[in-house]
């Protein structure tokens, strides 16, 4: 069925009666308050289809005020605008339906006084003037400079009038002052014509200065969040009339104030392909999928869901694949709302493969795909993934996991400054694996380690505090840290300007900054030895805007009152709670992230307004079921492993092929090269040796992180583990990998030095039924008729008795294999 | 605790009647505090604070004390917080007691002993050796006839900073910038005589010749164009013209005083110096790492001063474009550069708060003052705006050697020639841009952000100033 626009939604009103607020038509925003002679307010109808999709009937709306009422308005531009003090209602029509907003006009006598904060700062935003490019940057641009996003609205307000006396601003010709001329071109201006001399923006500049550049009085409101209006939008892709819709952007100001501000904020969207959106907030279609746009004013980011439905496609959700638990609910929910259908469940073999790789970082061997395969239980799965989040392995894969972003690293002579001593780091490491081997609740585990002190030889979460033995980190660099480990935020923004892209401002940084602003460290007995200990006279962070000393406060929440103990007490009571949303949810995403390649939100240390999860209810559920369980990370990856949505085909069927967000099916993912190297190491049953590790660790074991000293494993992308950022570990592949795999060193000895091959040349087996074993050892699977023949093709004039040429034929066949793409991922 | 009655009676006289010493007061503070690390041994940062010798040696950033000048001098600066590394590090402020003593002592000479001579105070340049020049020159000085109106009338009704202001060295004379326009002023009338058409634009230099018979202006349009005038007062007609080259405004200038040259600087960091004879340009200076944003001729006309945005200040041969010295001092914008009138001592006043005068014989800061207080750490966006100290926005000397400083504490300073306060304006409504001498009164003519031009009466002796109208009210 496909829908033409106008036909559907303007049905021919035969009785002409309208029918009073209907559910499915809104017009944004639902009340207007105009509370000054020059606010203008737009408006948007929006009308909700039965599909769900919502279409934009703003232009085609009739729009009603009664006669000389207290407002007007304007169709050219959808706008409503004052005429005189006090109260009426907008009825506006559409087809059948008809909603009314109540407008309250105020203050149509008075004239208020443009203001530098209110009124001018906001355009240097938009028109792009205070950019990290342009004069935001910290030394400003061709000698003028203004604070990056305006965080400093009093510099700004300095620089330009009094910095430079009678260079910026002309109060006697107010139009031939240097910053109009410049913005409008007039004049040589590196940044070109940002402004028309004709636009409003102008004219408020101009009137700025007209009445005389005054700064502002005390009092003068402050924003206090901005809205983005409607909250969603749901469109149906169109190639040739991408469908389009405007939307609204609200200021609520601390006097109590609403702003329309559509014409002042910034418009970005966090996904390209899907749509586009201009400097109007107008948004464009481009193809199915869902995104957000966002809108950015002041200090503030806020996102509206936008969601484009495929163009005309007949959907209709499938009961194909079950869900079997909350997770898939929540993914199958959001790909009905996509109208993204998921694909097949995967076999067992695929299953069994990944399931291993990600559960123990090791290969199926023969006997279990035999016994998996064999088994018949319906249960066989569960009771798998139970066995091996039991095991060892698995504690060694997430010890290493999170070695990698604690940083638990030995400093070597390249690097002195960072790492620990040999002994610290393994200590470190000894007291990180007994956690995870012990299940111990993680946010107990998280606390311990903000509250670290003592030595780092023999109280180990002190080490939390060592990252960086010679060269300590500073109090913000371990505020930035904390914040992005444990909440998944990077704030590292504010600590010169005000978050671009998140809520957070520089008072917030500097207030969680205070928590660390005690951690001192001392020399102990030995030369490796240090004591951690906490200073708790030194609670403040000094702000670089004012110099005022600030208390510490949680990132997004109050300040504790210390009376005088340890800060980071308060911290870690604050950051583990079960009420702290957003230390579960990051913990909940880090872990789906091991799984599906990507997180709910991706980067998973890097959620901000503006990259928020592709899955909410997702999230929230993961992170909901992670507290209840109390913290029990087994628990949660036993969930998310026997859910549906882990279990499907990696293959895509019509209609999911370009979802990379939305786990429609599961995620082909490069293995990581400690779990490579290790899985050549198993398949060849010759497995690698690492310089200064014991015989027989296996790569994922390397306490500190083999990446400094192996080759294999730096070329691969293993986490050097310098930062806390999750992209240290790094998936790209390179040209070096390729080469590496086909002729270098790690193939060829495994090859070389093979029991399985020796073995393989010394049997009785047919070359067909050891062909077979070798995939079924390094694939995890049978060879599928084609693969067999071409091989057999080769072997046809293979002389079995003599081994030599046996192994060496062998050995191409499994030399082959390792370099197949399927080898080197899990799908 | 029980004191013998002699050694209050020592300790007072001591207090009394000599600067502290070396040997006796300073020591003792060094040892506790600061020879742990700036010892023969250790030798922090070069210093070697154990000895009176090394001391004054100072180290790795120059002479930790300049005798006589307690502000400029570094071991002060760091162990009053003024300057990093502040000192003693990571620890708290020396008593206020100590750190008087280490201030006494440096103002005092630095002296090692009681019995010892001042080290050689640099004070001693301070002194003026010529008379002062005006006196010499003859006739009438010269007033405006017949001058146009002042146009754009109604500009007047929209106050306007001051953004450049000058005072006839001789006449009751006074220029001020206005819209493409040069007002003048009879400072003994307050009336407002005429106007010297500006059309350039923005007037940004105003400065008279020495003997006030001609006027040069310097300014134009930021980012389009510049131009020097140098206008004769009598008749107000354009006698000389430079800067066709000029791309932005002048943001600085000044006329030889033999009138055969006109320097300018700008946003394009070079000093141009013109003809004036035929308005060419006959050298161009690419020194300036910023916006050159004040320059000045000797008296004497054997030294040119320029100076930029970044701080930087050089020392010019005018006739050869050679460089005489370097005079680097100076954190951030020099504001204003003015000459005394025995073309030896040069005030640069500057947004990180200093005023400076330099022995421009030596090539050496004489003196270094902060006029406004800078010592409230906590003051509100500083470093945002540069204001750890208020910035000092002009110097003008007097005739009679005297100083008058506009500084962004909304105060302007005058100081005597042995550089003491003698007169300070306080809580003006918004910043002084600009004071200067007038003649034959000896008022201080000021201008403010306001666009207010108010004259002042100078009771050095009660060290203040009484308001003595306004022009054109």
């Amino acid at each position: 069925m496909t829908f033409r626009p106008l036909t559907r939604f303007l049905p021919l009103c035969l009785l002409g009666a309208a029918i009073p607020a209907s559910a499915a038509l809104k017009v944004y925003p639902d009340s207007v308050t105009l509370d000054s002679p020059s606010s203008r307010q737009f408006i948007i109808v929006q009308q909700t289809l039965p599909d769900g999709s919502t279409v934009e009937l703003t232009t085609q709306a009739k729009v009603e005020l009664p006669e000389n009422g207290a407002a007007k308005y304007d169709a050219a531009t959808s706008t409503l605008i004052p005429v005189s003090d006090g109260e009426t209602t907008a009825v506006i029509h559409a087809g059948c339906e008809m909603v009314q907003v109540p407008v309250k006009v105020k203050n149509t006598g008075a004239t208020r006084a443009l203001s530098f904060r209110l009124d001018v700062e906001p355009i240097f935003m938009r028109a792009g003037c205070n950019t990290g490019s342009c004069h935001g940057s910290a030394r400003g641009q061709d000698g003028f400079r203004l604070s990056l996003f305006g965080y400093d609205p009093a510099g700004d307000y300095f620089r330009l009038t009094r910095e430079y006396v009678g260079r910026r601003i002309d109060l006697q010709f107010p139009e031939q002052s240097l910053m109009l001329e410049k913005a409008t071109g007039v004049v040589t201006h590196t940044g070109g014509e940002l402004l028309k001399p004709d636009s409003a923006h102008y004219k408020v500049l101009r009137d700025w200065i007209v009445a005389g550049a005054k700064d502002d009085p005390e009092g003068t409101p402050v924003a206090k969040g901005i809205r983005v209006l409607p909250e969603k939008i749901v469109m149906r892709a169109d190639a040739k009339t991408p469908p389009a819709h405007h939307t609204v952007v609200l200021a609520d100001y601390s006097d109590g104030s609403v702003r329309d501000i559509t014409d002042l904020a910034l418009y970005l969207t966090n996904n390209e392909g899907t749509l586009g959106i201009d400097k109007t907030g107008k948004v464009t279609a481009r193809s199915s999928g869902g995104a957000w746009v966002f809108a950015r004013f002041d200090k503030f980011t806020a996102g509206s869901e936008v969601i484009v439905l495929p163009n005309s496609q007949e959907f209709a959700w499938q009961e194909k694949v079950k869900p079997a638990n909350y997770i898939d609910e929540a993914v199958f929910a959001r790909l009905k709302q996509l109208q993204i259908p998921p694909s097949a469940p995967a076999d067992d073999a695929a299953f069994l493969r990944r399931v291993k790789l990600d559960l123990s970082a090791l290969p199926p061997t023969e006997e279990e795909q035999k016994s998996f395969s064999e088994d018949t239980a319906s249960d066989k799965r569960a009771k798998l993934i139970e066995k091996l989040v039991a095991s060892p392995e698995f504690t060694d894969l997430w010890t290493m996991k999170w070695g990698e972003i604690l940083q638990v690293r030995t400093n070597n002579q390249n690097n002195a400054d960072s790492g620990r001593p040999r002994k610290a780091a393994f200590r470190y490491y000894q007291w990180l694996r007994s956690q995870i081997a012990a299940n111990r609740p993680f946010n107990e585990v998280v606390a311990d380690l903000l509250r670290g002190e003592g030595s780092n030889l023999t109280s180990p979460p002190a080490n939390y505090y060592t990252t960086a033995f010679g060269n300590p980190r500073r109090p913000f660099e371990r505020a930035e840290d904390a914040a992005q480990l444990f909440l998944g935020t990077r704030i590292q923004c504010a600590q010169c300007h005000n978050h671009p892209f998140d809520r957070w401002t520089m008072d917030d940084y500097y207030g969680f900054t205070a928590f660390f602003s005690g951690v001192s460290s001392k020399r102990g007995a030995m030369p490796t030895e240090i004591y951690v200990f906490n200073n708790n006279s030194r609670t403040t962070a000094e702000h670089p805007v004012d110099g005022r000393q600030v208390p510490p406060k949680f990132l997004g929440g109050e300040e504790p009152a210390l009376q005088g103990k340890d800060p980071r007490e308060f911290l870690a009571a604050w950051m583990t709670s079960p009420d702290n949303k957003r230390f579960a949810r990051n913990l909940a995403n880090r872990a789906w992230a091991q799984f599906f390649g990507r997180g709910i939100i991706e980067p998973v240390d890097d959620g901000r307004i503006s990259n928020p999860p592709s899955n909410e209810e997702l999230l929230a559920a993961l992170a909901d079921h992670l507290v209840k369980s109390k913290f029990d990370i087994r628990a949660l990856v036993r969930d998310i492993c026997n859910s549906s949505t882990y279990q499907l085909s990696s293959t895509t069927v019509p209609g999911n092929e370009s979802d990379d967000r939305f786990f429609s099916h599961s995620m082909v993912r490069r293995l990581q090269a400690e779990v490579l190297v290790d899985v050549i190491g198993a398949v060849t049953g010759a497995p690698a040796t690492f310089n200064g590790q014991p015989q027989g660790t296996r790569a994922v074991q390397i306490f500190d992180g083999g990446a400094e000293r192996d080759y294999f494993l730096r070329q691969f992308g293993a986490s050097k583990r310098e930062t806390v950022c999750a992209c240290e570990v790094r998936m790209e592949p390179t040209l070096t990998q390729t080469l590496h795999l086909i002729n270098g060193s790690t193939t060829d000895q495994a090859l070389q030095r093979s029991p399985l091959l020796n073995e393989l040349s010394g049997s009785e087996l047919s070359a067909e039924d050891a062909i077979r074993k070798l995939y079924r050892r390094a694939l995890g699977r049978e060879a599928t008729g084609y693969e067999l023949a071409r091989f057999c093709e080769r072997a046809k004039d293979l002389d079995l008795k003599d081994k030599t040429k046996t192994r060496r034929f062998y050995e191409d066949v499994l030399w082959a294999l390792l370099n197949s793409t399927e080898f080197a991922f899990n799908h | 605790m029980r004191i013998p009655f002699f050694s209050v009676l020592t300790l007072s006289a001591s207090i009394a009647c000599a600067a502290p010493t070396y040997n006796d007061d300073i020591l003792p503070v060094f040892k506790n505090n600061c020879t742990g690390c700036h010892n023969p041994d250790k030798l922090k940062a070069d210093l070697d604070l154990t000895t009176y010798a090394t001391t004054m040696k100072g180290g790795s950033s120059g002479a930790a004390v300049k005798a006589g000048a307690p502000d400029s001098s570094l071991v002060y600066r760091v162990t009053m917080h003024l300057e990093e590394p502040e000192m003693p590090p990571k620890k708290p402020k020396l008593a206020d007691a100590q750190l008087n003593l280490i201030k006494e002592w440096i103002a005092g000479g630095a002296l090692e002993t009681k019995g010892g001579a001042p080290a050689k105070s640099r004070d001693a340049a301070l002194a003026m050796s010529l008379p002062a020049a005006d006196a010499k020159l003859d006739g009438p000085p010269p007033m405006p006839q017949n001058l146009p109106p002042a146009a754009n009338a109604e500009v007047f009704s929209r106050p306007a900073p001051v953004i450049a202001l000058a005072a006839s060295p001789r006449a009751p004379l006074a220029a001020v910038s206005s819209h493409a326009q040069v007002l003048l002023y009879n400072t003994e009338t307050k009336a407002l005589i005429g106007a010297l058409p500006f059309p350039e634009r923005q007037p940004n230099v105003l400065h008279f010749s020495r003997d006030g018979s001609v006027l040069l202006a310097a300014g134009g349009r930021g980012a389009h164009s510049g131009k020097a005038v140098v206008f004769d007062i009598k008749t107000g007609q354009r006698v000389a013209e430079a800067g066709a080259e000029t791309s932005d405004a002048i943001l600085a200038a000044d006329l030889s005083p033999d009138r055969s040259l006109i320097a300018t600087g700008g946003g394009d960091k070079i000093i141009r110096i013109y003809s004036t004879k035929d308005g060419k340009l006959q050298r161009t200076i690419k020194k300036h790492t910023d916006w050159v944003t004040a320059l000045a001729f000797s008296p004497d006309g054997e030294k040119l001063a320029t100076a930029d945005r970044n701080g930087g200040l050089h020392l010019w041969d005018p006739r050869t474009g050679t460089i005489l010295y370097t005079l680097a001092e100076h954190q951030a914008r020099i504001t204003s550069l003015a000459w005394r009138g025995d073309s030896l001592i040069l005030a640069s006043a500057g947004d990180d708060g200093k005023l400076i005068l330099w022995d421009t014989a030596e090539g050496w800061a004489a003196k270094s003052m902060t006029p406004a207080d800078g010592s409230k750490k906590d003051r509100p966006g500083r470093k945002t705006m540069l204001l750890k100290v208020p910035g000092v926005l002009s110097a003008e000397f007097a005739s009679d050697g005297r100083l008058a400083a506009t500084c962004r504490d909304n105060a302007v300073r005058v100081y005597n020639g042995n550089s003491n306060p003698v007169a300070v304006i306080k809580d003006l409504p918004d910043i002084p841009t600009a004071a200067v001498f007038t003649k034959p009164s000896g008022q201080l003519l000021t201008g403010d952000f306001r666009g207010v031009l108010q004259l002042w009466d100078l009771q050095e002796k009660q060290k203040k100033a009484v308001p003595a109208g306004e022009l054109g009210k």
